[in-house]
């Protein structure tokens, strides 16, 4: 069993499967070796969002990681595709606030599967929306002035879709 | 702002990770537009990869005259990359096309030396298409103008001569570009010169060649050699009439080939290629039968051939043409190492377009159609009276399992060949990791389906081109209950028509229903009379509805089936947030949708 503490000083006790499907985790253990009494800091999560994460982790214990060196093609291959598990669907049905933490937890404790449907859910969100549509959508300021908008819509000019 | 808006606020940090799952350049493009946050992410991904268009607009609204008063327009990133060079570093994959650079348009007149001194300032380039799909040279381009004669001199190809000089770098000033990846697709013939200096370039780890007029381009005259030591992919899109002493320099010259797709190579030779590519997996070729037999020294070498990880072997869908059973020992001596991951069968035919209810129909009559013949095939093209012609063996199916059962993850035969539903189930036992499966099937019913694929536990993606048969068993769902027309409501007008067609003609022969095929003549839009043989069933996949395919999906818990096509139409399944309860879940399942 391994100890971890967030950043809200609670600490967690996890099975090592369990928690090793963050790679950050994994090479910390491989680092401090197997008999560590110690817990691991997490300075960057809180126990809430911790939760969350460790409820995904225990769901998906034991599946295949995906592999380190994964090429570009294989990279993109699983960006692109915009299958989500229903457990995973449901798991991601959160409010936008817990929905950006999970996202930034997994991008520190580098889970990529997690990372994977975090952001496939937010990308999908903005997926065929206007520039205006999606500053509403995550209350957005527009700090262009006209002349910059003006500006930027020229250059992208040739991207435009006639 | 108030600290609580601060905390919905979408992190900086999260931006860039989020905004790499979006795969339409649309979408970056209004991203670029949404805030200086967002632009400074959208606005690399949005000049990583580079193409332009000329679009054709009419020159003013209100004229109705219908003569050729239209306005073309370019599209184009060079100015924007000529007044603002801090965006080309972003630059990945250029496309660029004949059209723009045979100077058809006046206003453009500076185009080529432009996009050029663009792609100088692309230090990051990766890879480079060319594309030129106009055959007649440049007095009869796109726009129909004419008596444009003396712009020969303005030949495309000069913008790949100065292209290379670019990439090569010269001394001082100019390091040369890191190009790894170059595509020519050209239907008229680029000249020696070009091709010359095309030879030049070393250092590229992909080469795809698709020139469809002049002397067939083989990496031959020493461009193999310069690549030998680089070079991992390579197509060559027309090699018949190359003798097969010539393939064999070129192709012993790469040895550290991982991938190699081949247009017009005797079957035979191709066995030969393979022993001098010990790192190939994925080899793509046509099935062309060759006069002379492997001869024992072949035989020998055989126990050199690579083992593949994916073969796509494509064939000439007239039956006539080949002897599918010779065809299958060849796709066997091919696959005699364990290992296979995708074995995918393709069918196309050059001499007559098979009658489909495809959109593209009308269009695939044009000549472009059957130099690069589309990926999305033509469905419902067979009758049941090939049937015999055209089984998969089942024993190929078994011979195939024997050595990839634990490997094999994507079948995928289109209508190449057509599988009974028992074959089907043979195939998903066979192959347990079976993750696509895509087919020619006689169907009794839906439900037939379930019982055949239930097997397939990995299975995510099921294409059946479906020949609907006369159902012996008491099904609710037999085809004779259902109207040819019933049909979903999304298909373009010309697919109406041609609906419209078949309805009358299955009308007119209702009455020899029970024979089962028809043989009629067909009068498509495009004017063309097309003599084939259809069933009168055909069309009856309005038999399957969108219940069906979600109830396929979700047959089981641990289903991943997402994707099925059945007829050509295509529905996909997600579990997507509630749009009645914010915090539940459900599976919608959508039809007609964009293949990916």
């Amino acid at each position: 069993m391994i100890v971890v503490k967030t950043s809200d000083n609670e600490t967690f006790t996890v099975d090592r499967e369990v928690v090793e499907r963050s790679v950050l985790i994994k090479n910390m253990l491989d680092d401090i070796g197997e008999n560590s009494e110690q817990a691991i800091p997490l300075p960057n999560v809180n126990s809430s969002v911790l939760k969350k994460v460790l409820e995904y982790c225990e769901h998906h214990r034991g599946e295949p990681l995906p592999a380190a060196d994964a090429d570009t093609s294989q990279e993109d291959t699983r960006k692109r595709s915009t299958d989500i598990s229903e457990w995973d669907q449901k798991f991601i049905t959160v409010d936008q606030e817990m929905l950006f933490e999970i996202i930034l937890a997994a991008n520190y404790l580098d889970i990529k599967s997690l990372l994977d449907v975090g952001c496939k859910t937010v990308a999908n969100m903005i997926k065929g929306k206007t520039p205006e549509e999606i500053r509403k959508l995550f209350n957005i300021v527009n700090d262009f002035t006209p002349e910059e908008e003006a500006q930027i819509k020229k250059e992208n000019e040739w991207a435009e879709d006639r | 702002m108030a600290a609580h808006d601060l905390l919905l606020d979408l992190p900086f940090d999260l931006i860039q990770p989020i905004l790499e799952y979006l795969t339409d350049r649309r979408d970056w493009n209004a991203c670029c537009l949404v805030s200086k946050s967002f632009n400074k992410v959208a606005t690399p991904l949005l000049y990583r990869t580079l193409d332009s268009r000329i679009i054709t607009q009419p020159k003013n609204h209100s004229s109705n005259n219908h003569t050729n008063n239209l306005n073309p327009v370019l599209y184009h990133p060079a100015t924007t990359l000529i007044s603002k060079p801090s965006l080309a570093i972003h630059v990945r994959h250029v496309t660029e096309t004949g059209a723009v650079h045979r100077a058809l348009l006046p206003r453009y007149a500076t185009i080529t030396d432009d996009a050029l001194k663009a792609l100088a300032l692309c230090t990051n380039l990766h890879s480079f298409t060319w594309m030129d799909d106009t055959m007649y040279g440049p007095g009869m381009g796109a726009f129909g103008l004419g008596g444009m004669g003396n712009n020969i001199t303005k030949a495309p190809g000069t913008f790949l001569t100065r292209f290379v000089e670019l990439v090569r770098g010269n001394r001082e000033e100019n390091s040369g570009l890191p190009l790894r990846s170059l595509t020519i697709r050209t239907h008229s013939d680029l000249g020696s010169s070009v091709w010359s200096s095309l030879n030049t370039l070393s250092g590229l780890t992909r080469v795809s060649i698709w020139s469809m007029d002049g002397p067939p381009r083989v990496l031959q005259g020493g461009w193999s050699i310069a690549l030998g030591s680089t070079l991992k992919e390579l197509e060559l899109g027309r090699c018949a009439g190359v003798p097969p002493t010539i393939l064999v320099t070129v192709i012993s010259q790469l040895p550290l080939l991982q991938s190699l797709r081949l247009k017009g190579v005797a079957s035979n030779a191709i066995i030969d290629l393979l022993t001098y590519l010990p790192l190939l997996d994925n080899l793509d070729a046509e099935y062309l039968p060759s006069q002379t037999q492997l001869s024992p020294r072949d035989y020998a070498r055989l126990i050199m051939l690579p083992a593949l990880k994916m073969l796509t072997v494509r064939t000439n869908s007239r039956r006539d043409a080949i002897d599918p059973l010779k065809m299958y020992d060849w796709i066997r001596l091919l696959t005699n190492r364990e290992g296979l991951q995708a074995f995918k069968l393709h069918a196309f035919s050059l001499s007559l377009p098979p009658i489909s209810p495809s959109p593209s129909f009308p269009s695939s009559s044009s000549p472009k159609s059957y130099l690069f013949p589309s990926k999305t095939g033509l469905y419902n093209s067979f009758s049941i009276r090939d049937l015999g012609q055209t089984l998969i063996p089942r024993g190929f199916i078994l011979d195939l399992a024997r050595l990839h059962s634990a490997s094999l993850r994507k079948w995928e035969a289109g209508e190449a060949g057509v599988m009974m539903m028992g074959d089907v189930e043979c195939l998903c036992v066979s192959f347990p990791q079976l993750e696509v499966l895509d087919c020619a099937v006689g169907l009794e019913g839906v439900n037939s389906i379930y019982h055949a694929i239930r097997s397939a536990h990995n299975l995510t993606t099921l294409k059946l081109h479906i020949q609907w048969l006369p159902s012996s068993a008491a099904d609710s769902r037999s085809p004779y209950s259902t109207e040819i027309g019933s049909r979903s409501s999304n298909f373009s007008l010309k697919e109406e028509d041609y609906y419209e067609n078949s309805r009358a003609n299955a009308k007119l022969f209702r009455n020899f229903r029970d024979t089962d095929k028809i043989r009629y003549r067909h009068h498509s839009t495009s004017g063309f009379g097309i003599l084939s043989e259809v069933d009168s069933h055909e069309g009856m996949s309005g038999d399957f509805t969108t219940i069906d395919a979600r109830s396929l999906m979700l047959r089981s818990d641990g289903s991943i089936l997402r994707t099925i096509s059945v007829g050509g139409v295509l529905y996909r399944g997600n579990w997507v947030v509630s749009s009645s309860n914010p915090k539940e879940v459900e599976f919608v399942v959508v039809s007609n949708v964009k293949d990916i």
